[in-house]
């Protein structure tokens, strides 16, 4: 019966659909993230009060449950796709910002004092010393981030955000549990994927130190 | 057996390592008087001029008072002069940190100025600033995600050199700081132990040709040995590249060791400065006394040299390279000398230089020549201290250490006799 929505053809579209999600998601939420997590550790910024109260407010972020945050998001701006990938970009700052900040303060101070006191300029010791430093807790902030997103960009779909949970709430609504796992399997696998995915583009960027 | 042995050469090593590590070089800079020292001309790269007056760096009127009302530094007046190791040292908080960082920009004083060659640091970019000074800190800090030869390059880099001449300043450094870059310049920090790291930190510092090098304790945190030789290998390459060393340490012994003159700092407050045989013999205060152990005896003979000893240079059992062990016999028993143990003659070499030295006993036949019975001998050089000389006297226990020149030529044999009524005129006259 309706084991026929659950075509291969089907499960490509709604994947791509949530991946798209994922991506423009993802895509916004990490440069923001990296700009955000470098403001916040500068030294002009850490010693005035805003970049505390940000940093305060991401990490509280983390505590506030993914459909509530989803809920909130429609209360504002009602169902829809942009809807969907604002709520989505939001819950994946969160990682994203920590782990940026917390890798930037965990480069060895030495290293920096180092880094300045022979000459390298602000610019310089950031691009050169603190990212590549930082990378490997960035990174492991990205894809926390993006197996999240990828989860909660399921119930995206109840705000009209289309994507693989379309299939697991159509299925769940309808009992029909091969709709459901032909749903909820191809977004386990898409995580699992994305997760190793990363960690190759990490082990690329990081060499071999 | 004599305990007389091993080591000819510039540098008179004593068999345990350790001690050997204590047996000073020369050191040129240095003068009991506390003269000025010399700048060094024209070495490559720095800007200092032969005769010039005008002190490398020069803090004046100087004052760093924090946010919450600390003074670090107050009111400081000092020059550090080309050519020169100047060790800033002091307990903690005294504020020698601070002096270092003011001198870079890494901390911006508060108050007065402090000239680089003649001009105002304020006016300077702190990087271009930065780049003419090497620095070296106690963490090392080493970019952990670059090889030893990135690492290397990274001021040379800034200062936009690349391809063939950047691999050879590189190259360079490494080298000076024993480290060949063939065997070296491809690992990464973490394969390297705490001494070689500070050895690539030293040679960081270097790539760059600075004007002067900061260091922050760089040797703090080695063991007692690296930390030796490591203060061995600085002395003797800052005598070689002339450069002018800004030093910052709490170990008093390391001051001594280190510094031509030393900047004693209490409270953010210089105390005295002066050439460490002047802070032992003329301390400012009680504090500057007891902070540079001025009532320990011995510690003044640190900063004597062995040539203001009385030298035997008569009567010595001394034989040439050619000759046999008739002579030996004749010189050990005509000889004034007192032997520890057994009898033994010196070998020299034609141009009078100290080859080493045979026992009496090594052969019965005396027209055996004295040439395969040749055993290195332990010498000191004319520039060791006196300190050193008791102390490999002390540990070999030997009576009499032939005393070198420059050039290896003997000069005669320092004696526990002599050294002892040395040390007793001296303890009279004070």
């Amino acid at each position: 019966m309706f084991l026929g929505v659950a075509t291969p053809r089907f499960i490509l579209q709604f994947l791509l659909e949530h991946l798209w999600l994922v991506g423009v998601a993802c895509g916004i939420a990490f440069p923001l993230a990296l700009i955000l997590g470098i403001w916040v550790t500068r030294p002009a910024s850490r010693e005035g009060h805003v970049a505390r109260y940000v940093t305060q407010f991401v990490f509280l972020g983390q505590a506030v449950p993914s459909l509530a945050v989803i809920g909130l998001v429609m209360a504002v701006l009602g169902t829809g796709e942009a809807t969907a990938i604002f709520a989505l970009t939001i819950y994946s700052l969160v990682p994203m910002v920590r782990n940026v900040v917390e890798g930037l303060r965990s480069v060895d101070t030495a290293v920096l004092d180092a880094a300045k006191g022979i000459g390298m300029a602000p610019l310089g010791v950031l691009v050169r010393v603190e990212l590549p430093l930082a990378l490997p807790v960035i990174f492991a902030g990205l894809r926390t981030a993006v197996v999240i997103t990828i989860g909660t960009a399921a119930l995206s779909s109840q705000v009209g955000g289309g994507g693989l949970g379309r299939m697991i709430f159509t299925g769940l609504s309808m009992m029909d549990t091969g709709l459901i796992l032909s749903g909820a399997v191809p977004t386990a696998l898409l995580a699992i994927f994305a997760d190793k995915a990363l960690g190759l583009v990490e082990r690329r960027l990081r060499g071999s130190w | 057996m004599t305990a007389v042995e091993k080591t000819t050469g510039e540098i008179r090593i004593v068999e345990r390592t350790d001690a050997a590590e204590v047996v000073s070089e020369e050191r040129p800079a240095l003068s009991s008087s506390g003269a000025d020292v010399a700048p060094v001309p024209g070495h490559d790269g720095g800007k200092v001029r032969d005769g010039e007056e005008t002190p490398l760096i020069r803090f004046v009127g100087v004052e760093k008072r924090y946010d919450n009302g600390v003074v670090a530094v107050r009111n400081l007046d000092l020059e550090v002069r080309r050519g020169e190791i100047l060790v800033l040292i002091g307990p903690s908080g005294c504020g020698k940190t601070t002096t270092l960082r003011m001198t870079n920009r890494l901390v911006e004083p508060t108050e007065g100025t402090i000239l680089f060659d003649g001009e105002d640091i304020s006016g300077f970019d702190p990087e271009e600033l930065r780049r003419r000074m090497g620095y070296v800190i106690q963490g090392i800090g080493l970019f952990p995600h670059m090889s030893v030869f990135e690492n290397v390059a990274v001021v040379p880099r800034l200062k936009g050199m690349k391809g063939a001449p950047l691999r050879d300043t590189v190259e360079r450094s490494l080298a000076l700081v024993g480290l060949p870059a063939e065997e070296y310049a491809r690992k990464w920090p973490r394969e390297l132990s705490g001494g070689q790291q500070q050895r690539v930190g030293v040679a960081r510092a270097l790539a760059g040709d600075p004007e002067v090098i900061l260091m922050d304790e760089p040797f703090g945190s080695l063991d007692p040995l690296t930390r030796e030789s490591l203060q061995d290998e600085l002395l003797k390459l800052q005598q070689a590249l002339g450069k002018t060393v800004l030093f910052v340490t709490h170990d008093i012994a390391e001051a001594m060791k280190m510094g031509n003159r030393i900047a004693v700092l209490r409270a953010g407050e210089l105390v005295q400065v002066g050439d460490p045989l002047s802070l032992l013999t003329a301390p400012a205060d009680s504090f500057v006394h007891d902070f540079v152990g001025a009532s320990n005896p011995l510690s003044k003979f640190a900063f004597m040299k062995v040539e203001r000893v009385r030298l035997l240079t008569q009567g010595l059992p001394t034989v040439r390279i050619g000759e046999t062990f008739a002579e030996v016999r004749k010189a050990v028993t005509s000889t004034s000398l007192i032997f520890a143990r057994n009898p033994f003659a010196y070998v020299l070499d034609y141009a009078g230089r100290l080859l080493g030295f045979v026992d009496a006993g090594a052969s019965r036949d005396p027209s055996m020549r004295v040439g395969p019975f040749l055993r290195r001998a332990t010498s000191v050089s004319r520039n060791a201290t006196i300190h050193d000389a008791l102390l490999i006297m002390v540990t070999l226990g030997i009576l009499n250490v032939p005393v070198l020149g420059e050039d290896g030529s003997f000069l005669g044999v320092l004696t526990f006799r002599n050294l002892n009524s040395y040390i007793w005129e001296q303890g009279e006259a004070s």
